[in-house]
């Protein structure tokens, strides 16, 4: 299912990139009465009720039309980006701190879209190569200038 | 180079291939197996499995707080927007390819930025530096969109 539209799977993204940075807003005084696991777990719970009660509603027939196949491929993305993920940028932060660690997982756009070319096929032109160096850039120049 | 910033290295190299895989995999997920927003359910559930899995003694270590209902409140409340933001991620996957959709979202520091400049002030600074980063981010999330 092909349905091809970089305009709005970029508006997309961006809208995605406004919620997280809430998300991080909100952690901050958050921590001063809970750890970060409890509540990172608490946060994915809800989060998890939250967007059932709308697939649900908007989804339904969906859930009744899923393969295993498909349920194996979800945990393993549920294993990779919520806890390996996790699991491993808390520990660089502990051993770089947060300033470095956040540098190096700047590069995380070069690095997916290198994989996406090796894996899914997907044709990196020049302007869009040079579009992701400038992005890890940008990033890497704010985090440091912090 | 002392082996603490060694292991950083690795681990924050470990979390890279983490993420990118993750969303290599879900690119294919959203565009084939199923809807986005059923995607984000059961990548959701699983997570928060192998998540509490994961740090199930730090969990419990920290339950013990005495007061946790302010704390527990806002990490709720952050809940809500994570997986609103998690679902519009998975929805710009089937739009855009990786490279697009991961450079778009990068975006990210320069919203806490600018959020945390005008509502926290005593948090965050802007530097020139910050000003220079922000517009190299934004050419670039321009030129990959053009692409």
């Amino acid at each position: 299912m092909s349905q091809e539209n970089i305009p709005l799977g970029v508006a997309l993204a961006v809208i995605a990139a406004g919620f997280f940075t809430l998300n991080a807003l909100l952690i901050r005084p958050a921590l001063a009465s809970v750890g970060l696991h409890l509540g990172n777990l608490a946060s994915m719970i809800v989060g998890f009720l939250f967007i059932s009660s709308i697939a649900l509603v908007v989804n339904r027939e969906a859930f009744s039309s899923l393969s295993w196949n498909a349920i194996f491929w979800f945990a393993l993305i549920g294993l990779l980006n919520f806890s390996l993920g996790r699991y491993f940028y808390f520990s660089s932060i502990n051993k770089l701190g947060p300033s470095r660690a956040s540098t190096l997982i700047a590069v995380l756009p070069l690095i997916s879209s290198l994989l996406a070319l090796v894996f899914l096929d997907e044709k990196i032109a020049w302007l869009r190569l040079s579009g992701v160096l400038l992005v890890v850039a940008g990033v890497t120049t704010v985090v440091r200038s912090g | 180079m002392k082996q603490a910033a060694l292991q950083g290295y690795i681990f924050a190299g470990s979390a890279i291939l983490s993420w990118s895989f993750a969303t290599i995999i879900l690119r294919t997920a959203v565009q084939s197996l199923s809807t986005p927003l059923v995607t984000a359910v059961f990548t959701l559930i699983w997570g928060s499995t192998f998540f509490g899995l994961f740090f199930f003694r730090t969990i419990i270590r920290d339950s013990v707080h005495p007061d946790k209902s302010r704390g527990l409140f806002l990490f709720s409340l952050s809940g809500l927007f994570s997986s609103m933001g998690i679902a519009s991620f998975y929805w710009s996957l089937r739009f855009a390819p990786v490279a697009v959709v991961t450079s778009a979202n990068a975006v990210q520091p320069l919203f806490v930025i600018l959020l945390s400049y005008l509502f926290f002030r005593h948090w965050e600074r802007i530097t020139k530096g910050t000003v220079f980063g922000a517009f190299l981010v934004v050419a670039g999330v321009i030129l990959v969109t053009l692409s």
